[in-house]
């Protein structure tokens, strides 16, 4: 069979995991929408080969994050999904939304329009989430993943991360960033207390959905 | 429905636990509190609204001043000037935060910002409607948060909430409160004998006041507003569950047959959420639509027809479907009309 969405022609899917069982589960569920579940079995060689190869083969792709396991590849999946999103393959990415991997993902949030615990996969779920990025392809994007520009405030700088508050999304909530996704001259000139400015998708609902894009300094620095 | 450009409306936006209200008319546009978050931007650029001739905070709560953050950071949508009252005693970070932006846009020329909002002021015109300020007074505006009222109680940010008046002609169409407190309301019907408004946006989400018995409070506030409609902009959240039933018994007592609507589905009313497909919404961007938490949802006035959407009948036909225990149901029976004017 062949699912539609938006002018999209979704025959096969690539299921992308370094957990077999993972991978099998997951294909009852595009087995179930009467597309083809395509088997990654890995190893995974380079990024670029991947995604090419992937990409003249399915139509669409449903990849774990921790892929970097005992050499099934040599990336992780936020980076191959974002990869496949740019590259106008739709990509969900599953994971378990522990703190240290949500940290590692925010850095290609933008390419990853859809992130899916693996208790939320289900046929409706990918469907629907296969539906997004393509949207999101067409600049469509849901309110939650929309970028505004926002002001920042940094609470704390650490020898790993930035606590800062995105006052135009919640006030009272801080949100953690590792050093590498502020970029340099913002931590040059961070300190508590220190306010600048981002593009944030402050209609997000949860913290793990924000993104940041486009960090100003202050207009007199 | 009238055409909305050359009449008016004015949307009392679903922001959650937040209070937010746009009023356009003939092509302006005055907000009068942002809620916190981005619901109002969702809104105003949705709504394609690319300016913004006043922004009104009533008072110095985040979840009245957080939206204004992103407005002002905004590159789609501008704001030309913002009024408020100072806050001495408000030490919140988004307070700053809000001061911070605002300072800046200021300094920059690209905001007018207007500190002291209280009664007597010159109304704020937008189109062919206008918002007098009734309170606070020159007294409580002036003795300010953190001080002693003359009975020698607190003054309160919920008691130096702004109260605004939206009038469209000769019609009285809505009364915003914003968090207003016992202290506030006191002050305000010693020297505004006249708060009558067809739509009363009821203080601080239907919550309790910190002060004075929350029944008798919600009594008499709806009995000097004496409204058709009472709007309640609330959160389905377990803390604060808002609205509170006393302050719904409190309404009722003086106005038992006036529709009560809450944007968001409280828990006292629905304890459990049950899968609908509301037909009743408006078009205006709404928070709880996604989560299918709205009640009313985002609420339209329209100032020609004088008229409120969604419809009571709509708006009931949902509550039926997904409130268990409706708070505001018309009570029938009189007797529990206890102390009412």
């Amino acid at each position: 069979m062949v699912l539609e969405l938006l002018d999209h022609r979704i025959e096969r899917v690539s299921i992308v995991d370094d957990n077999p069982e993972a991978r099998l589960g997951t294909s009852f569920y595009v087995s179930d929408l009467d597309l083809v579940p395509v088997d990654e079995a890995g190893p995974l060689r380079s990024l670029e080969e991947c995604v090419e190869r992937i990409s003249s083969e399915s139509q669409a792709v449903l990849c774990d994050f921790r892929l970097r396991v005992k050499d099934y590849a040599g990336f992780n999946g936020d980076e191959l999904v974002a990869a496949f999103n740019q590259s106008g393959v739709p990509a969900i990415l599953s994971t378990t939304y522990d703190p240290s991997a949500l940290s590692e993902i925010r850095r290609f949030r933008k390419n990853i329009p859809v992130l899916l615990a693996p208790n939320d996969l289900d046929e409706e779920s990918i469907v629907h989430g296969f539906e997004t990025c393509l949207r999101e392809m067409k600049g469509e994007h849901a309110a939650e993943r929309r970028l505004r520009r926002t002001l920042v405030r940094f609470e704390e700088i650490s020898q790993h991360h930035a606590y800062v508050v995105v006052p135009g999304w919640n006030s009272k909530m801080g949100v953690r960033l590792t050093r590498s996704e502020v970029p340099r001259k913002i931590l040059a000139a961070a300190s508590p207390g220190f306010r600048c400015h981002a593009m944030v998708n402050i209609g997000a609902e949860e913290q793990v959905e924000l993104y940041f894009e486009n960090w100003e300094l202050p207009r007199d620095d | 429905m009238t055409d909305q450009d050359s009449v008016g409306k004015t949307t009392i936006l679903d922001v959650g636990h937040g209070s937010c209200a746009v009023i356009e008319s003939q092509g302006s546009t005055v907000v009068v509190d942002t809620g916190a978050g981005a619901a109002l931007i969702e809104y105003l650029e949705d709504a394609k609204i690319e300016h913004v001739d006043t922004v009104v905070l009533s008072h110095a709560d985040a979840d009245h001043i957080g939206g204004l953050v992103a407005l002002v950071a905004s590159e789609i949508v501008t704001v030309r000037a913002v009024a408020l009252n100072s806050d001495a005693a408000k030490g919140s970070a988004a307070w700053d935060d809000m001061l911070f932006e605002l300072n800046d846009a200021s300094i920059r020329g690209e905001i007018d910002v207007h500190l002291g909002l209280k009664a007597g002021d010159e109304p704020i015109s937008c189109g062919d409607a206008r918002l007098s300020v009734l309170g606070p007074s020159v007294y409580l505006a002036g003795k300010g948060a953190g001080s002693t009222d003359r009975g020698g109680r607190a003054i309160s940010s919920n008691s130096i909430s702004a109260v605004l008046l939206l009038q469209h002609g000769d019609s009285m169409e809505a009364l915003f409160t914003g968090d207003l407190d016992r202290v506030g309301f006191d002050d305000l019907l010693r020297d505004q004998p006249e708060v009558k408004a067809r739509v009363l946006v009821f203080p601080h989400h239907g919550g309790l006041p910190k002060e004075g018995a929350p029944r008798e409070f919600a009594r008499e506030l709806t009995a000097a507003v004496c409204p058709e409609t009472v709007v309640v902009s609330n959160a389905r959240r377990k803390k604060p569950n808002n609205p509170q039933p006393e302050i719904v018994d409190g309404i009722r007592d003086a106005a038992p047959t006036c529709r009560i609507a809450c944007t968001q589905l409280s828990f006292h009313c629905a304890p459990e959420l049950r899968k609908s497909e509301p037909r009743h919404l408006t078009e205006a961007f709404a928070s709880g639509r996604t989560r299918g938490v709205c009640c009313a949802g985002s609420v339209l006035l329209d100032h020609g027809e004088g008229t409120v959407v969604p419809s009571q009948a709509d708006h009931q036909e949902h509550i039926e479907a997904c409130a268990s225990n409706p708070l505001c149901r018309v009570v029938a029976d009189s007797s529990s009309q206890a102390g009412s004017t």
